[in-house]
C-alpha cells in the first residue's frame, strides 16, 4: 500500500469509520453499531492468513490483480496515467520479496466477528 | 462526511456498473486469493444441515456456494447483493455446480423485505452500508430468536501491507 501511496498526492485524512473497506476494522466501533442495532455485544477472533494475490500465476497477475480489485485499485482510479505507471513499478518492487514461485503470499489481517440478537 | 443516501448511491453505481464487472472478470482469481477465507468463515459459523442463512453482500458466491452445500438442500441461502453482474455470476456457478438451494437477489439488505433466517453470514460484505446501525437494527428484524451472525471483515490498514 505504501508503494502506491507515496506517488499520490496527499489524501485528506479519512472520516473515522466511514464506509469502505476498513469500515469494520476498529472492535470498539463495530461493538458500538451493534449494540445500538439491537445485537448482543460481538466476539472478536482474529484472523491472520497469508493470501496468495497472484493465485499461482506468478507476480504480473499479482500486480494486475491489486491494481484491479480492493484498495490500491480504489487509491489509483482517476489518477493521472504517468501517476498509475510509477505507482505500478513501486508496486511491483514492493511485492517482489513475497514472490515464492508462482505464489506471492502477502500476509492479510481479518477478524472474525460474531453475535446474536441481543 | 457525505449522507447515506449519497453513499449508498455511489456503492451502486460501482458494484452494479464497472466495478461489478471487473470483480466478475477477476472472480476466479479472487476466490482462489480467499480460498482459505471462506474456509475459516465456514468453520467459525459452523452451519448445520438445515439451517436458513442470510448472505450480506454475497458478491461472485465464493462462500455463498461452500455454505449452501454445508447447509444441505434441507437448509437455504438468501444470497443478497447490490450489484447485479456479480450475482449473474453467482447464479450462473450455482447451476453449473448443480446447486439449487440458494435464492440470488438484488437487493439491499440494510433495507429490503428479509425472510426468517438463523444464521447471518457475510465475507467482506458489512463494512459498505451508508448506515450501518440502520442496517443491522433492520437485518435484526428478520433474524429468528436463536439466530447468529458470524461475519469476516478487515483489520486496519496499518496492518495489511
Amino acid at each position: 500500500m505504501d508503494a502506491v501511496a507515496r506517488h499520490l498526492p496527499p489524501r485528506p485524512k479519512p472520516t473515522p469509520h466511514a464506509p469502505g473497506m476498513f469500515a469494520f476494522a476498529d472492535p470498539e466501533r463495530v461493538s458500538e453499531v451493534l449494540s445500538e442495532s439491537g445485537w448482543a455485544p460481538p466476539r472478536f477472533k482474529k484472523l491472520d492468513l497469508d493470501l496468495d494475490i497472484a493465485a499461482g500465476r506468478g507476480l504480473e497477475e499479482a500486480v494486475i490483480q491489486s491494481t484491479q480489485i480492493g484498495a490500491v485499485n480504489s487509491w489509483l482510479r482517476n489518477q493521472p496515467a504517468e501517476i498509475v505507471s510509477a505507482a505500478i513499478v513501486s508496486l511491483r518492487d514492493a511485492l517482489t520479496p513475497y514472490v515464492n514461485g508462482a505464489s506471492v503470499r502477502l500476509p492479510g489481517a481479518m477478524w472474525l466477528i460474531s453475535s446474536a440478537p441481543a | 462526511m457525505a449522507n447515506p443516501e449519497e453513499i449508498n448511491a455511489d456503492m451502486f453505481a460501482f458494484w452494479d456498473g464497472l466495478g461489478g464487472r471487473t470483480w466478475v472478470a477477476r472472480q476466479e482469481h479472487t476466490d482462489c486469493t480467499l480460498t482459505s477465507v471462506t474456509e475459516a468463515l465456514l468453520a467459525f459459523a459452523a452451519p448445520c444441515p438445515g439451517v436458513r442463512v442470510l448472505d450480506v453482500g454475497c458478491g461472485c458466491g465464493g462462500p455463498t456456494l461452500e455454505f449452501a452445500r454445508a447447509v444441505s438442500p434441507s437448509g437455504r441461502i438468501a444470497a443478497l447483493d447490490i450489484s447485479g453482474p456479480m450475482l449473474a455470476e453467482g447464479e450462473a456457478r450455482a447451476r453449473a455446480a448443480g446447486i439449487a438451494n440458494v435464492e440470488w437477489r438484488q437487493a439491499d439488505p440494510a433495507t429490503a423485505v428479509l425472510d426468517e433466517y438463523d444464521l447471518l453470514i457475510s465475507a467482506f460484505g458489512t463494512m459498505f452500508f451508508g448506515d450501518p446501525v440502520g442496517a443491522f437494527a433492520h437485518m435484526r428484524q428478520a433474524a429468528n430468536a436463536d439466530a447468529r451472525m458470524a461475519i469476516v471483515c478487515w483489520r486496519p490498514l496499518a496492518e495489511n501491507p
